[in-house]
């Protein structure tokens, strides 16, 4: 009786207990905890505690990002940021000592990413730095234009910079940022002339220097857009000349079979009327 | 042994009465425009139930039940609706896996449950194929709808919703389903042109090395379990011609620039993953 009775709670131990676990266990990944409600404050600035990142930290940060502008701290906007840019350059150096070692997907870059999503939605002038960090990736385009004149600066500085090796696209994006903060009818009487002054001088330094030779056309072509964009006459002309002239495409690293979608991208640029 | 077994038994006996509630998500097109949450309480000793209250806290593009304060039998449901409104709520929105209750006792005490322990989320809707299957995965795995884009899998066919066949040229179902049914969630009035004009823009073929996964797939390949391929609105892709490993930067530049240009509005830097360009059209 007793045996009969051991192994009729044996099979209900199983039945109740063990089969969910093996059930469960297939299951995974489990939504982490923390997306079960909204996010708070001091529940954020508790996960950035620390470098460690685990799928709970990053479930707070994909929660804080649904939160209304401005309603985080510029403290907490700050340690947002910089935690973004450790990530970044940490990933930026791993990647440069073993290319391999990076994968879509990876925790590191899924977080970096929740919380530029953080950044981009807050809305907060404090996060300037570190969304211009990560321009054009993750969207960050349409945020940092919206700064207007409090995000020249930073995009200029990062339009000037080098990129490494293995960046790609960060000068690009600047230069296309700055353009469209001179495209925009809101954004452009804004700017002031200091700024004005600024983004003109990049154009035509980003149209000498361009760069690596693997990403030469399209720096080119970003500087050459935003040369136009200024509404300086001369900028205009010169950039005019060199879209008609193959000979001259070719000069600034544009190859044949990239020059009828550069000279387009340009023609289109010549054919808006961008005011002085 | 015997103590054992008595362990054994009460540890039974209290995972039975661990579990007295449930939440179901209910959608189906008897309820159009309408979606319900349904809390149901489930007591082996009815006294437990006489009165009680629930709350059910939902993810975003679900509906919010709470204070919600019945007198039921043993098993009873606590019922809510809210309009449909343009796929805001979704039928695989995560409802929150946090729920309580509270129970008064005749004798004046109280019995409190408050959990974030995972809720059984049913979607009780069929579509009589595969598509029940994978609608279920996306409820299983947690993928919810997130607050910038409402879309999600519906039993539908066609525009937005589930495709089994179709696209055109370079880019057929059969390219871009690179999940594990036979039915995917592909964003048709989309995916297909931007991949379109960013081969013609490219001047080259371009390698789709991944489009529409549903989140088992996506969590075996190592997806993000947020990943905008389960959304159908995400591919990864490559030049033609180039070998296993990273896209040359010169080229991967190329196919990013042309990629924006066609509207993508959410591309991943080199560094986090060079073997292909990631685009997707998150927002439109």
């Amino acid at each position: 009786m007793t045996k009969f009775l051991h192994s009729r709670l044996v099979v209900l131990f199983v039945t109740i207990v063990a089969a969910p676990a093996i059930v469960n266990a297939q299951r995974k990944p489990r939504m982490p905890s923390a997306l079960h409600s909204a996010a708070d404050e001091s529940q954020i600035v508790a996960a950035l505690q620390g470098r460690d990142i685990d799928d709970e930290k990053h479930a707070i940060m994909v929660k804080a990002a649904e939160l209304p502008p401005r309603t985080l701290g510029d403290s907490t906007i700050r340690a947002i940021g910089n935690e973004a840019l450790r990530l970044q350059r940490e990933i930026s150096a791993q990647f440069a000592a073993d290319p391999s070692s990076r994968k879509e997907g990876d925790l590191d870059g899924a977080y970096m990413a929740a919380l530029v999503e953080v950044l981009k939605n807050q809305k907060n002038p404090v996060a300037v730095d570190a969304l211009v960090a990560m321009v054009p990736y993750f969207g960050t385009t349409e945020s940092i234009v919206e700064f207007g004149e409090r995000a020249v600066p930073a995009l200029v500085t990062r339009a000037r910079q080098p990129e490494a090796s293995h960046e790609v696209g960060y000068v690009d994006g600047a230069l296309d940022a700055l353009e469209q903060m001179l495209e925009s009818p809101q954004i452009r009487p804004t700017l002031s002339i200091g700024s004005r002054q600024q983004i003109r001088q990049v154009a035509i330094d980003r149209m000498k220097d361009t760069g690596r030779l693997e990403t030469a056309a399209s720096i080119f072509a970003h500087a050459a857009y935003l040369a136009v964009a200024t509404g300086d006459p001369q900028l205009r002309k010169q950039v005019a000349d060199i879209v008609n002239n193959d000979v001259e495409l070719a000069r600034h690293g544009i190859s044949i079979d990239r020059q009828p979608y550069y000279s387009k991208v340009l023609r289109e640029a010549l054919a808006k009327n961008f005011e002085n | 042994m015997n103590r054992c077994l008595a362990a054994l038994g009460l540890a039974s006996v209290l995972l039975l009465r661990s579990v007295p509630v449930r939440a179901d998500y209910v959608y189906s097109p008897d309820y159009w425009p309408y979606a319900g949450v349904w809390v149901y309480l489930e007591s082996s000793d009815p006294s437990d139930l006489d009165t009680w209250q629930a709350w059910v806290y939902c993810g975003y593009g679900c509906v919010e039940f709470q204070d919600a304060s019945v007198s039921g039998p043993a098993s009873v449901w606590l019922h809510d609706t809210v309009p449909h409104n343009n796929y805001r709520v979704q039928p695989n929105a995560y409802i929150f896996a946090q729920w309580g209750y509270v129970i008064y006792n005749g004798d004046g005490t109280t019995y409190q449950w408050w959990t974030n322990d995972a809720t059984v989320l049913h979607a009780i809707w069929d579509c009589n194929d595969a598509r029940s299957d994978i609608n279920q995965e996306y409820v299983d795995w947690g993928v919810y709808a997130d607050s910038s884009d409402h879309y999600m899998p519906l039993c539908g066919y066609g525009g937005t919703g589930f495709q089994s066949g179709g696209g055109y040229g370079p880019f057929p179902f059969s390219v871009l389903n690179t999940g594990n049914y036979s039915w995917a969630v592909i964003r048709y009035d989309y995916l297909y042109g931007f991949l379109w004009n960013v081969q013609n823009g490219a001047g080259y073929n371009i390698t789709i090395g991944s489009a529409y996964r549903n989140p088992v797939r996506n969590g075996s390949v190592g997806g993000d379990y947020l990943s905008r391929h389960q959304w159908g609105d995400a591919a990864d892709f490559k030049p033609w011609f180039s070998p296993a490993g990273c896209v040359d930067t010169g080229n991967w530049e190329w196919l990013r620039e042309v990629a924006s240009s066609q509207g993508a509005t959410y591309i991943e830097p080199y560094s986090l993953d060079c073997t292909h360009v990631h685009a997707d059209l998150r927002g439109w």
